[in-house]
């Protein structure tokens, strides 16, 4: 028995359970627990007072409670609690300052000192737990304090998450599955290119496969082979095939996994692959996939899902689509992907859905003799699905604009034909597993069933109004998106929306008022607060105490410093980060906060199979609640910036 | 200079040893300034006069820290080393000990590392006497540094280990005294995890100490 190791490896396997070190390479654990200093101290003991310079060692607290305390004017309160888990002296290390708080242990304590130069390095090269540290670094901003984050070695690398996206892709991967054998074009090598080509074009596929009486696959000739050879090269078109083939042929087996099969393609740089019976070319050929028919066949695949949408004939067949979308979305938050990015997938394909729900409708209105009058319309999705943050099917949000008739008399007949038909898609909508919007934000209520002029005249109105609901119904309408229809009639529309709030101050202040109304739910010694009523006691409100001045502050910023070109949430923040200097900073931590919150309610909802609006943070792991306080954090950081650049006074 | 009946022609580790530690301590040093060693040992066996050391772990104690960098553990070779009870305990069957040290070189490196120090253990009489004799039969010197037992500590400082009168109370165990200060124990019975579980004992001993008297420790303290 060898016990050289005994104690480091304890401290390591200790350490390992906290973030950032289970973020790290468990040997690089090993060996920063070979220089640890281990400390107990008691209840009543301070580790550092206010003022003392740092020392050498970053402390992990491995047991016990400490608290932080700030003395000003004779005056100690108590700032922040760190408990198991936590990193200590990280500010004052960072900073090469003076600690700014007196640490007290209140519950006898157990820290492991490590040496900071060490642990320094090995951050500087893991993303994941650099991350976590600078989050972890934000509970200064609540003393007012200035953030300096940790800066990595080399630029942000997406290797780890590819990893990820990949092996989500796995899970749900699926073999190749050769079609019915007589859908394969072939023909001999000496087969003329023109009649090659003659056939390619009338069968509309890229390529024909050159075989041998046996069947086995000899080459290929491709549209580029073609283009590259005779229609830029000097060979005439009469000329065999087997001039032009691609030889040899890549092969792959039936039954090999797809995903397998688009990453061989990717390597070998072609756009074919032929599927023979043991996977070699001396076997009889059975199949040619290209990449496109190999992402449709890759099942857990968007581009497969997008495909299947608009093949869809049924609504039921649609509903299914749909159930699959959340499969796939429950896969890929699994893999870390970020939320604002598969709202982005799932929009995508929630968009081509309508599209296909309005195709159907209309042809199902024409056949029952009912045609659609002949004026411009376009379908719209306005509030979450606007900014495209519908990534689960909680309820819909969409509106019809349609374009105005001579006089309101037509306008009224159109709208009733109008109505019919956003009755009849919002019903197939239903039956796809989208809830009918609580507030009425349907296509089907007639108030969001109006002419160009109408939405013209009401957006107007809602500048000068002070009555709350016109206020609500123009909050929706910002973040209007065209899906389908004639788009030159959304066009003024959106701009005049944009105009009402640009012009208008006082409009701005109203908004402005909402983005701080709510306060986070973390107060200033970084306690979670929990809703204390209702339901969900015990519970807070995550999506108004942080999805939603998150959201309501980069509307407001966009629409300000006139950032339109987004849609979404996370898109506004982006584009504000890049374009408005003075806000870069804020811009790209609010765009991760709200990643990071979107995550969290979207996990949450599928686990509870609900909307995911409450989350329990005692069911929360450590990682979650440090992400979620830095989140908050970052809420309580935009709403004073907000308060201060709309004058609103400080409460 | 080194009193009466020493050898002349003693090894220069041992004039070393006997030169730096004494039982001579300013009372008034302060904690931080003295430099203290946990120390473990696992042996053959119960008796004094006739088991031998299997295996020995320090941690040294600076500035109210474990050093975990400067820990060293010394698994001793013992020809005669006999599969008993102990063995059950601390693991060490005889075939494992055969691959150790000679004891006379664990002796040497573990008086270099002691040197001048206050050894910090639990139960360490026990340990002391062992070690005491090894030092005796190979260097024919006597084991010199300051002790602390932690379980003589935990019996005088901790409400819930104080002499009741009862004829049969012992100092209490490691494991007790660990559950009852709510600290981690790790690895139990091998010579580093003990030495390593006596010494974060000691520090939140000491803790204690510091918070009852609202002071900061002195030698006198802990060394009578």
């Amino acid at each position: 028995m060898d016990e050289t190791n005994l104690i480091p490896d304890r401290i390591a396997a200790t350490l390992r359970q906290f973030p950032p070190f289970s973020m790290l390479p468990p040997e690089t654990i090993t060996d920063l627990a070979q220089s640890a200093h281990v400390r107990v101290l008691v209840a009543g003991e301070t580790v550092w007072h206010q003022g003392d310079p740092p020392g050498e060692d970053l402390y992990v607290l491995v047991r016990g409670r400490i608290e932080y305390h700030i003395t000003n004017d004779e005056q100690t309160e108590m700032v922040a609690v760190r408990d198991e888990g936590d990193l200590l002296g990280l500010t004052p290390l960072l900073r090469s300052h003076p600690a700014r708080t007196t640490a007290k242990v209140v519950e006898d304590s157990v820290l492991y000192g490590l040496p900071w130069r060490g642990l320094q390095r090995l951050l500087s090269t893991s993303d994941d737990a650099r991350h976590y540290v600078n989050r972890h670094l934000f509970w200064t901003t609540r003393l007012g304090g200035e953030v300096n984050s940790l800066p990595a070695v080399e630029s942000e690398g997406i290797t780890s998450r590819a990893k990820n996206i990949l092996q989500a892709h796995l899970v749900g991967g699926r073999v190749i599955q050769p079609r019915s054998p007589d859908r394969l074009l072939t023909c001999t090598p000496e087969t003329s290119i023109h009649d090659a080509a003659r056939v390619m074009a009338r069968r509309r596929v890229p390529s024909v496969l050159v075989v041998d009486p046996a069947g086995h696959p000899l080459g290929i000739v491709t549209q580029s082979g073609i283009v590259k050879q005779v229609v830029a090269g000097e060979l005439p078109r009469e000329s065999p095939v087997k001039e032009v083939m691609a030889s040899p042929v890549i092969t792959v087996s039936a039954l090999s996994s797809a995903t397998a099969a688009i990453l061989l393609m990717l390597r070998e740089r072609i756009g074919q692959v032929c599927v023979t019976e043991d996977g070699t070319p001396d076997s009889p050929a059975l199949d040619v996939f290209t990449n496109k028919d190999l992402l449709a066949q890759s099942g857990h695949h968007p581009a497969g899902l997008l495909r299947e949408f608009r093949h869809a004939r049924t609504v039921a067949r649609l509903r299914e689509l749909c159930d699959e979308v959340e499969k796939i979305t429950g896969s890929y938050l699994d893999a870390g992907v970020s939320a604002i990015f598969l709202g982005q997938i799932c929009a995508e394909l929630y968009d081509e859905l309508i599209q296909r729900l309005l195709e159907l409708t209309t042809l199902e209105m024409k056949d029952t003799g009912v045609p659609l009058p002949s004026v411009p319309w376009a379908w719209i999705s306005v509030g979450s699905d606007g900014r495209r943050e519908q990534t689960l099917r909680t309820d819909m949000d969409n509106a019809l604009i349609f374009g105005a008739a001579e006089n309101a008399e037509e306008d009224e007949k159109n709208r009733h034909v109008f109505l019919q038909f956003t009755n009849a898609v919002v019903a197939k909508m239903v039956e796809c597993g989208f809830a009918r919007c609580q507030g009425g934000v349907m296509a089907s209520n007639p108030r969001w069933c109006q002419t160009d002029q109408e939405w013209l005249d009401e957006i107007k109105e809602i500048g000068t109004s002070t009555e709350p609901d016109p206020l609500f119904r123009g909050i929706v309408l910002y973040d209007m998106r065209f899906i389908s229809g004639d788009p030159t009639i959304v066009r003024p529309v959106r701009q005049a929306i944009i105009d009402s709030v640009r012009s208008n101050s006082w409009l701005q202040r109203r908004l402005a008022e909402l983005v701080v109304e709510t306060p986070p739910p973390l107060n200033f010694w970084g306690k979670f607060v929990v809703e204390n009523r209702g339901d969900h006691e015990g519970e807070f409100d995550l999506k108004g105490r942080a999805l939603a001045p998150l959201r309501d502050a980069g509307r407001l910023l966009a629409l300000k410093h006139n950032q339109l070109r987004r849609y979404s949430t996370g898109g506004r923040w982006e584009d504000i980060r890049r374009n408005v200097p003075a806000l870069e900073e804020m811009a790209k931590v609010a765009r991760e906060a709200y990643d990071v919150l979107l995550s969290l309610r979207l996990q949450t909802a599928i686990a509870r199979q609900n909307s995911g609006r409450f989350v329990d943070p005692s069911a929360l792991s450590k990682l979650e609640k440090a992400r979620l306080a830095h989140a908050f954090d970052v809420v309580r950081m935009v709403q004073t910036h907000v308060r201060l650049a709309f004058n609103l006074e400080s409460r | 200079m080194f009193g009466w009946g020493r050898r002349k022609n003693e090894p220069e580790f041992v004039r070393n040893y006997c030169a730096s530690t004494g039982r001579k301590f300013d009372r008034k040093r302060s904690f931080g300034e003295i430099p203290f060693v946990a120390l473990d040992a696992e042996t053959t066996g119960f008796d004094i006069n006739k088991d031998r050391l299997l295996s020995i772990g320090i941690v040294p104690l600076n500035q109210g820290a474990l050093d975990v960098a400067n820990r060293q553990t010394w698994l001793v070779q013992q020809a005669a080393s006999p599969n008993n009870e102990a063995v059950k305990i601390h693991g060490i069957a005889p075939s494992e000990s055969a691959k150790g040290i000679p004891e006379a070189q664990v002796l040497e490196e573990l008086l270099a590392a002691i040197s001048g120090k206050v050894i910090v253990g639990h139960h360490i009489g026990f340990d002391a006497e062992i070690i005491g004799n090894g030092l005796r039969r190979n260097f024919g010197i006597k084991f010199r540094n300051r002790m602390i037992d932690t379980s003589m500590m935990a019996m005088r400082h901790l409400d819930a280990f104080h002499r009741t009168g009862y004829a049969n109370q012992r100092p209490p165990g490691l494991d007790e005294v660990c559950v009852h200060a709510g600290l981690p124990v790790l690895g139990r019975h091998t010579a580093s995890g003990d030495a390593f579980t006596t010494g974060q004992l000691f520090l939140w001993i000491c803790g204690r100490l510091r918070v009852r008297y609202g002071r900061q420790l002195v030698a006198g303290d802990l060394l009578k």
